[in-house]
């Protein structure tokens, strides 16, 4: 019976090199990220009761916030969508909901940012409490993780838009779309309430 | 030449009964402010840290496992569903069929 060579299997690529390589990243940002909410939640759990946040600190937008939520959930599902569109349609297909898409990670963006100055003129600072400094260092890591996200989004946008958009680049924007899109509603819950 | 215990050294005899003494009367060490601290609330903060830092990677790997494994199988039964037809001699199955 003929035999398949070992050496052959193991050469073979299983797998898209850019997919699997965002994979290994996006394994580690979420154990970044469950390490800060675990040094969050010890924190915030040892304070005394009634005294989280801190009474001289301004409170975190929870209401206002979901709507930044919503826009990036959105956002999410229209890159998603842009991702079917052009697998059973064509890249054409895809200009539209990947171009929304896009538009509102920025939009998220740039009312994360007006919250943010918002915060900062009512006192919240990196030093001014525990609460400020886990507010922007993980609030901040998240931000710095769309940008990134929203980097990589754009670079696929520009190549749909000249009609050369390679398929393992849209994959491998998309899972870190993805991971920055579901890690947020945990971070609004667990952080802003 | 130095003393052992059973030598009648009184020190030691004392720090061996001292280290008897006190694991009869075992009493819960708040040695750390965090993960032994008094505060319920902060040590099932603690438990389902270390629960979920445990479980996600495992999860991870697991889901990674699962997945290369589907793709590794779903290729390799292609590969063998054309062998198998080149040495009978129909026609190549397609990916539909």
């Amino acid at each position: 019976m003929e035999q398949l060579n070992p050496r052959d299997l193991a050469r073979r690529n299983f797998t898209d090199h850019a997919l699997f390589g965002m994979a290994i990243f996006v394994f580690t940002e979420v154990m970044l990220f469950a390490a800060f909410m675990s040094a969050y939640l010890i924190t915030r759990n040892s304070a005394p009761p009634g005294m989280w946040p801190p009474a001289d600190q301004p409170r975190l937008p929870f209401a206002s916030t979901a709507f930044n939520t919503v826009a990036l959930l959105a956002s999410g599902v229209l890159v998603a969508q842009a991702h079917f569109a052009e697998r059973r349609k064509g890249m054409k297909a895809a200009r539209v909901p990947l171009t929304m898409g896009v538009a509102l990670g920025a939009l998220f963006l740039l009312l994360q940012g007006a919250e943010w100055a918002s915060l900062l003129r009512q006192g919240l600072t990196l030093t001014s409490s525990q609460v400020g400094a886990f507010f922007y260092l993980i609030i901040g890591a998240h931000a710095l993780h769309v940008v990134c996200a929203l980097a990589l989004l754009l670079w696929c946008w520009t190549g749909l838009m000249a009609g050369r958009m390679p398929a393992s680049r849209f994959g491998a924007a998309q899972l870190f779309w993805y991971f920055v899109v579901i890690v947020w509603p945990v971070l609004w819950l667990v952080v802003y309430r | 030449m130095k003393a052992r215990p059973g030598n009648g050294d009184p020190r030691q005899a004392t720090a061996v009964a001292a280290a008897v003494l006190l694991s009869l009367l075992p009493q819960l060490a708040h040695a750390c402010a965090v993960c032994g601290g008094g505060n319920p609330a902060n040590r099932f903060a603690f438990f389902a840290s270390t629960i979920s830092l445990s479980v996600i990677p495992l999860g991870l790997f697991a889901v990674g496992f699962l997945w290369l494994r589907k793709r590794i199988f779903s290729q390799t039964r292609d590969e063998f569903r054309e062998r198998d037809a080149d040495r009978s001699g129909r026609p190549k199955p397609t990916k539909d069929s």
